[in-house]
């Protein structure tokens, strides 16, 4: 080989030696990433550790100079890592963010829902005050009609119910079923009663205990009728008053008078209120 | 001249048989980082335990080639860093994650009308 040759093939390769990198496969993933990320929510959640992500990648630039591939792409790699570390940075950041109004919304919730049910009960204690002064006030009246009826007429608190006894001879002339005006007076005031009572009641017309059986079974049956009717048309609901069948013979026994014996007696059972007492104001009063 | 050549010899044997350590502080940073992956619960979440797997992966790689490349083996160092790093980080996005899941399961439950099972507060770590 000539010496000129030589030269030359020596100049080619020293020139090849210092040939300036232009860049790297990795470098450009890297300027990829590193654009995608600025485009997410990185720039906005954390920019810092962005710009920290683009020195890197600036490092990377600059070592393009050594003409060294492998650094390049080295720190290139570190570049990428960087970015990704910012881009999990600034998604967290968000995260925490979506996580913290959601738990202002539970907040919210809860105080709304509590609100909500404060409300309720209030008007659920309104409501039941209501009902209770409805009630205590329909217990007075009761009471108060008890007590007018009393002092008229037997009331007895039996396992059966309230049992009002009007004696036959207040209500109907001996042997007949036509009510007597007095006898409408306290049946009226049956009626009050029953109506205040609001519990359902049985019309039993107890026969006298003296005459014919048969006459006493068909009178039985005939002032139970009349009694009921009455009833009914003083405003006591159809329903809620029966009577019973008629009978020969007194199905309670009557209290000891003359008077009872002769024209019998009606009574009206009020039929014990649900979970209570036999009596509506109570056992024990007249 | 004997003394002064077998004297040239030994250095030249010595420097051929053991490499120059690792850049202490890059390697210290790059271990400490991977202990803060471990500790905040990467190996719990899978992209970060990924991560987590190449950093030691590459710690390793980087004492390895530490004879034959040492500018290599100091780049490696600031490589598994980064993938400490970045386990890190995503360990961190999952524990959000999570919590903010959590935080919507205890909103649609009100919603619901069912927040006496409301689920317990977030936990600390991250899912698997």
């Amino acid at each position: 080989m000539r010496a000129g040759t030589r030269v030359l093939l020596v100049a080619a390769a020293l020139s090849a030696g210092c040939a300036h990198l232009k860049t790297t496969d990795r470098l450009e993933e890297a300027r990829a990433t590193y654009e995608k990320a600025q485009q997410g929510p990185a720039a906005d959640s954390s920019p810092a550790d962005l710009a920290t992500a683009k020195k890197f990648l600036d490092l990377a630039e600059k070592g393009l100079e050594t003409g060294d591939p492998k650094v390049v792409d080295d720190r290139a790699t570190v570049a990428i890592l960087k970015i990704q570390s910012a881009e999990a940075l600034g998604r967290t950041h968000e995260l925490a963010a979506e996580r913290d109004r959601t738990l202002q919304a539970v907040s919210v919730t809860k105080q709304r829902l509590l609100d909500e049910a404060k409300q309720k009960l209030v008007l659920a204690q309104a409501e039941i005050e209501k009902e209770k002064a409805a009630r205590d006030a329909m217990e007075a009246r009761l009471t108060q009609n008890r007590s007018t009826l009393a002092a008229q007429t037997e009331i007895r608190d039996l396992p059966e119910g309230t049992v009002i006894t009007l004696p036959g001879g207040a209500l109907f002339q001996q042997g007949r079923a036509e009510l007597l005006p007095a006898g409408r007076d306290q049946l009226s005031r049956v009626a009050d009663f029953l109506k205040s009572a609001d519990r359902s009641a049985r019309v039993t017309a107890q026969p006298p205990t003296r005459g014919s059986r048969k006459a006493a079974l068909s009178l039985s049956g005939k002032r139970a009728e009349r009694v009921r009717d009455y009833l009914v048309g003083e405003g006591v609901t159809a329903q809620q008053i029966v009577t019973d069948p008629p009978t020969a013979t007194p199905t309670r026994p009557l209290p000891n008078s003359p008077e009872f014996a002769t024209n019998g007696a009606v009574d009206i059972v009020l039929e014990p209120a649900r979970g209570g007492s036999g009596g509506a104001a109570g056992p024990g009063q007249p | 001249m004997r003394r002064w050549t077998a004297g040239a010899l030994l250095s030249l044997g010595c420097a051929c048989a053991s490499a120059p350590p690792l850049p202490a502080e890059r390697l210290a940073q790059a271990e400490s980082e991977v202990r803060a992956a471990q500790e905040i619960g990467a190996e719990r979440a899978p992209q970060a335990r990924l991560h987590l797997q190449e950093a030691r992966d590459t710690l390793a790689a980087a004492k390895e080639t530490n004879k034959d490349d040492p500018d290599g083996a100091a780049r490696k160092l600031d490589i598994a860093r980064a993938q400490a790093e970045l386990a890190n980080a995503l360990a961190r996005e999952q524990m959000a994650r999570n919590e903010a899941e959590q935080a919507h399961t205890r909103l649609d439950a009100l919603r619901n009308g069912t927040e006496g099972a409301e689920t317990p507060p977030a936990q600390s770590g991250v899912a698997q």
